[in-house]
């Protein structure tokens, strides 16, 4: 590369009078290269392009000069100018990299450690169960209804065809209160031994057809392993025109499949009773004991999950509703009981000990959504 | 009910194997709790008849045999035995069986010389005992047939779960009944009475016996006695002992075996009493009051006036149909016995049963219902048993009420059945069904409901007959079609809502509980009040015996119970009902949390504090903002604290405006060090706690009203202010004021920094708070920033603050 620059600016002037301006690109390359810092570099370019760099000083030269080495020396000296701005771009580049590399090099985080400086909150497993629960049954249709867990005795016992001194009464175990049922004295009100007190609160209020779905705690005198004075149970209701026992066993047998996720669970239906359904009916799942657990599946061992039937018509008379055209089903379950079996549980006490150790085994993290999303609930 | 297949077998015909009735009564609505089948060792054993016998030519004391296994082929089998002769029945040990209590395997051997493939067993070689001197010899079986199937040999127990609606088959003969209707076996007719008793049953005595019920002879309205004299009552025979022994019941004398027996075999409870210790006549009527009956259970019972007995001259000798008395009850001296044969109303029965506690046999099938039409056939059976057994003669018979009712009559309905059980039926497939079941078809569609059956009485009822004998499997399963509720969504939103709100608290750190409803009095007193409509009746215990008036009780339990495994910082909630005394006593919603130890977990980055206050405040707000409820709506103070909350460190939370006013919705704050200490926790350590009313937040009437959205467009700056102030006044109120300086610039004030110790007044805090301000309309200019933070640090000067550097 030949450049001939003549004017005066501290550059090396040949014998002949001209700078010899290959030879300053080619010391402006060796300082460049030489750059080992970023800083350093920015020292070279500024004693090139700066306010008083050999460069900026040669440009302004050319204002002495004939228009046509002006011509001829300009473009000499934009070349050299092109040439070291793309050198020191190229440096730069370097120089930045390895400065990142190094910087990398030095770096050391402990990816073993760890961060935790908020609480985690579980949620108890019987949510997740109630949460599963509304989903399915939210998006086929169900509303629904809350009753409260203190009740009258007609609610819980005369309404539901079980009147006074009916056998079913004594064998639920009722817990009574002190408190007197305000519309009726002297009789004292009581907890509900179970959530079919909804049923009649839902059909003394509302005509058919419909379909209802209630959660809630109801309560028992018992306490053992598998029982304990108070638990959940889920309460479906359906009265419609044309609903048979086959829907009945379509929405339960759909229904254990999904809270189970197992297209093979065995299901089975036999003929149970209970005062106010007729027919009556109650479903067990299949299952097989290996080394003392419980695994679903197969018909080996049959274990009871819920209790359901035709609504008695004498219910439906007791709400007001005429059985000759109304009919339905209901059904009832233990939350409990399909939580244990779901999760693995096999003492049901300490659901409401507030053990926070069973809790973290057993627990669930909270969502940003809970699960009943979709659905018409 | 318990009982065994030779009991099964006294009633039903069949060759059902234990396995298929077990099934089949499962199916049938009897759940079969267990079935255990300890005969099952002999089903390998055959039973063989023995067609030729011969000397075995080599040694003097065999045998050899040809026998028979049904199949008409002789296997030839060489015996030991002295008693093996030409056509007895006896038992085959094939080969390939082994014999029970060893581990040896039958193989086809050679017996001096001759082939023999097999052993006729010995009582001892079947695990039977005895001396082992001759083979077993069978009196009954037919050749071929498994030895575990011949009475004796099955031994299968079944343990049936009864509904109550089912008081036909508290007695084996009525699930043999159903058995037959189902298809497994022909049910034999009822055992034949006493001819005696039979002959002369319409007898109306009044030598022994009288009724005086009064106005309400319902309450007994057939009772039967038949006197005996010369009976010996020792033990039972063997196989009333093994049948007793089944149902788990203790063998007593023959004479309780019997009634035993009869109630377990046909639901029928009769009761016999000693007649020699009967003074004068028996009176069936109504207990006085306070009357003393001392029960054969060994308990002494003080009656009411409506129970029924059934007492002597002097005393009560029995509480009629549920259990006799002590005094009057046979013994092994008795010789003369009245037995008794009765119908008593069954709620009557129910009502002195549930009131005097007495659980028992009898009790549970009268009040459950018995055939009215079978005191008759309880007496004649009993009767002729007791003859069998015990000898004896009927001295007398007397007999009251029975009059009998005029059969229900139901009408059948094949397209009421396919419309509810979605089955379809052949034609006179229902009626049929009915029929094997014991109904009567009295043409057309009338359909008369046998005697035992008290619990048909409408066509539902006859319904369920014909789908459980048809079988629910054959229900076929159907889909539910849509369906648009017409119910308002407002339950299913507040239920979404509430669920909502766990995920809030445990994303916030907070672990979800669940206890009990009930708690201890002195936790109610302390977080409530304890009137009286809180308490249970009959609670299992005092510590679960009132409704809780909040849910922090049950949470602190819980902070305490973790505190023993060693887990000291705890933050948990729960949501769940609470009670106040109000119209009897009423219920509302409520979620609540408390925190104790540590805000957050022990952390290498930086130091850990301890929960307080306003951890339980900031809990509390973020659920209500998740109700999307306007915070400005909301107002907090320290007025009309809960005593048991620290009056200090506490707030109450209330609606604003017009329509609000006054509306408590909970508190947050620090438990009252009292409450601490009167609850004697293991850690004097503050509790923070907070508890919401949902019901009053649900209708809370300040919904977000979210407006539209308009960032501004300008750069934003921010000033710091650091104060004095007294360190008992609440700062809020302060930041309130320097955000109305000028609503349309002052975006947000926040508190960064709060000091108090060294280097400043003991009475005072250092506050130190940003305000970012910015425009909606332009770029402020030094000036205006200047000029809006003068009048800042001048309204916190005419609160009496001091600017702090």
């Amino acid at each position: 590369m030949s450049l001939g620059l003549g004017c005066p600016g501290g550059v090396r002037i040949s014998k002949e009078g001209q700078i010899v301006a290959s030879q300053l690109v080619t010391d402006l390359t060796k300082s460049i290269e030489a750059c080992d810092t970023i800083e350093a570099l920015e020292g070279v370019r500024v004693s090139i392009f700066g306010k008083k760099g050999i460069l900026t000083e040669s440009m302004k030269g050319l204002a002495q000069c004939s228009p046509d080495e002006k011509k001829v020396r300009g473009k000499e000296l934009n070349d050299s100018k092109e040439i070291l701005e793309a050198l020191l771009l190229e440096r730069r580049a370097v120089l930045s990299l390895s400065k990142i590399q190094e910087e990398v090099a030095k770096a050391w985080g402990d990816i073993t450690l760890d961060s935790q400086e908020v609480w985690e909150g579980k949620l108890h497993p019987l949510t997740r169960t109630q949460e599963r629960i509304l989903e399915f049954f939210g998006s086929r249709g169900f509303h629904f209804a809350q009753g409260p867990q203190i009740e009258t005795q007609d609610n819980n016992f005369t309404f539901l065809n079980m009147p006074d001194h009916h056998p079913a009464r004594q064998s639920q175990d009722t817990f009574y209160l002190k408190a007197i049922n305000p519309d009726k004295s002297n009789e004292p009100l009581l907890l509900r031994t179970h959530t079919s007190t909804v049923q009649i609160r839902q059909m003394q209020h509302q005509k058919p057809p419909f379909r209802l779905l209630s959660l809630g705690s109801v309560f028992r005198s018992d306490y053992d392993a598998t029982h304990t004075p108070m638990f959940h149970q889920l309460e479906g209701l359906v009265i419609e025109k044309h609903i048979d026992m086959g829907h009945l066993k379509g929405i339960l047998t759909d229904f254990l499949t999904y809270f189970f996720d197992d297209k093979n669970l065995k299901i089975r239906f036999r003929p149970s009773y209970f005062p106010f359904t007729e027919p009556g009916a109650e479903v067990d799942i299949g299952y097989s004991l290996h080394e003392g657990k419980v695994r679903l599946g197969g018909d080996e061992k049959w274990l009871e999950v819920l209790g359901c039937g035709m609504v008695h018509p004498n219910v439906l008379k007791n709400c007001a509703i005429n059985p000759e055209n109304n009919q339905g089903f209901a059904f009832g379950m233990g939350l409990e009981r399909l939580t244990m079996l779901k999760g693995g549980m096999s003492d049901l006490r300490p659901f409401f000990e507030g053990d926070l150790r069973w809790l973290s085994h057993y627990g669930y993290m909270a969502m940003f959504k809970p699960l009943l999303g979709q659905g018409d609930i | 009910m318990r009982f065994s297949m030779s009991w099964l077998k006294l009633f039903l015909t069949t060759t059902a194997t234990p396995e298929a009735i077990a099934e089949k009564l499962t199916d049938l609505g009897l759940e079969v709790e267990s079935m255990v089948d300890e005969g099952k060792e002999y089903a390998p054993f055959k039973v063989v008849r023995v067609m030729e016998v011969s000397p075995h030519p080599d040694a003097d004391k065999l045998n050899v045999c040809g026998v028979d296994q049904g199949d008409g082929v002789l296997l030839q089998i060489v015996c030991g035995a002295p008693n093996v002769r030409v056509g007895m029945l006896a038992a085959l040990a094939p080969v390939g069986v082994t014999l029970p209590g060893s581990t040896i395997k039958m193989k086809a051997a050679h017996i001096r010389g001759v082939e023999s493939f097999g052993m006729l067993c010995s009582a001892k070689e079947l695990g039977l005992g005895g001396d082992g001197s001759g083979i077993l010899d069978l009196d009954g079986g037919t050749p071929g047939q498994s030895l575990g199937d011949l009475d004796g040999f099955s031994k299968s127990v079944f343990e049936v779960s009864i509904t109550p609606n089912r008081a036909d088959c508290m007695g084996v003969y009525g699930i043999a009944r159903d058995l037959a209707a189902g298809g497994l076996g022909v049910l034999k007719d009822l055992p034949v009475g006493d001819s005696e008793i039979e002959a002369m049953h319409t007898k109306v005595g009044g030598l022994r016996v009288s009724v005086d019920l009064g106005l309400t002879p319902s309450a007994c309205p057939e009772f039967r006695a038949c006197g005996m004299s010369d009976v010996r009552n020792g033990e039972s025979p063997e196989w009333l002992k093994a049948f007793l022994e089944v149902a788990g019941l203790e063998p007593i004398s023959a004479l309780v075996d019997i009634t035993n027996f009869i109630s377990l075999s046909f639901a029928r409870p009769m009761h016999v009493y000693d007649l020699d210790k009967i003074k004068g006549g028996l009176t069936v009527r109504f207990a006085a009051e306070n009357e003393i009956f001392s029960a054969l259970n060994g308990k002494t019972y003080q009656l009411t006036p409506d129970m029924v007995v059934i007492a002597d001259e002097d005393s009560v000798c029995s509480l009629g149909g549920i259990m006799g008395g002590m005094d009057s009850r046979c013994t092994s001296e008795t010789q003369s016995i009245l037995i008794e044969c009765a119908l008593f109303d069954a709620t009557l029965i129910g009502k002195t049963g549930q009131k005097l506690k007495i659980i028992s046999d009898a009790r549970s099938r009268l009040e459950r219902g018995v055939d009215p039409q079978s005191t008759l056939f309880g007496l004649s059976y009993g009767v002729r048993l007791i003859k069998e057994i015990c000898g004896g003669s009927v001295s007398f018979l007397e007999s009251y009420g029975g009059v009998s009712r005029a059969p229900l009559v139901l009408s059948w309905d094949d397209e009421v059945f396919v419309q509810k059980t979605g089955v379809s039926l052949q034609e006179g497939e229902g009626l049929s069904i009915l029929k094997r079941l014991g109904f009567i078809h009295k043409g057309g569609r009338e359909i008369e409901v046998p005697s035992w059956r008290l619990d048909v009485s409408l066509l539902e009822d006859l319904i369920e007959e014909v789908i459980r004998i048809k079988g629910y499997d054959s229900i076929p399963l159907k889909e539910l079609g849509s369906f648009s509720t017409r119910e308002s969504r407002s339950e299913g939103e507040a239920q979404r809502k509430l669920f909502h709100t766990k995920h809030v608290l445990a994303h916030s750190g907070l672990n979800e509980v669940i206890t009990y409803a009930f708690i201890h009095p002195k936790e109610a007193a302390l977080f409530g009040d304890l009137d009286e409509r809180r308490y249970l009746d009959n609670p299992l215990s005092p510590e679960l015996s009132v409704m809780r008036p909040s849910l922090l009780p049950g949470l602190i339990k819980v902070l305490e119970k973790n505190n023993t495994h060693g887990i000291g910082d705890v933050g948990v909630f729960e949501m769940g009902s609470i009670f106040f005394p109000r119209e009897g006593i009423t219920e509302e919603k409520s979620v609540a949390g408390v925190l104790r130890g540590m805000a957050n977990p022990l952390n290498w980055r930086g130091p850990s504090r301890n929960y307080d206050f306003l951890d339980a405040k900031e809990r509390a707000f973020k659920m209500i903002r998740a109700w999307d409820i306007d915070e400005r709506a909301l107002e907090i103070d320290r007025s009309e604290l809960p005593s048991w909350l620290h009056p200090k460190e506490s707030g109450r939370i209330y609606g604003k405006g017009e329509k609000n006013r006054g509306k408590n919705l909970g508190y947050f704050g620090t438990l009252h060090p009292q409450v601490i200490q009167a609850l004697d926790l293991s850690k004097r350590e503050p509790i923070a706690c907070f508890e919401i009313n949902l019901d009053r937040l649900g209708r809370l009437r300040n919904k977000k009203d979210g407006g539209s959205f308009c960032p501004s467009a300008f750069p934003k700056v921010t000033r710091d202010f650091s104060f004095l102030m007294n360190a008992h006044k609440d700062i809020g109120p302060l930041l309130e004021k320097i955000k109305k300086v000028d609503g349309s610039l002052i975006e947000k004030v926040i508190v960064f920094d709060i000091y108090q110790g060294k280097n400043i007044d003991s009475s005072k805090k250092a506050v130190a708070f940003r305000v970012w301000i910015s425009s909606m309309e332009k770029t402020l200019t030094d000036h205006e920033i200047t000029d809006l933070c003068t009048r800042i640090s001048s309204v916190c000067e005419q609160e009496g603050l001091l600017l702090r550097a």
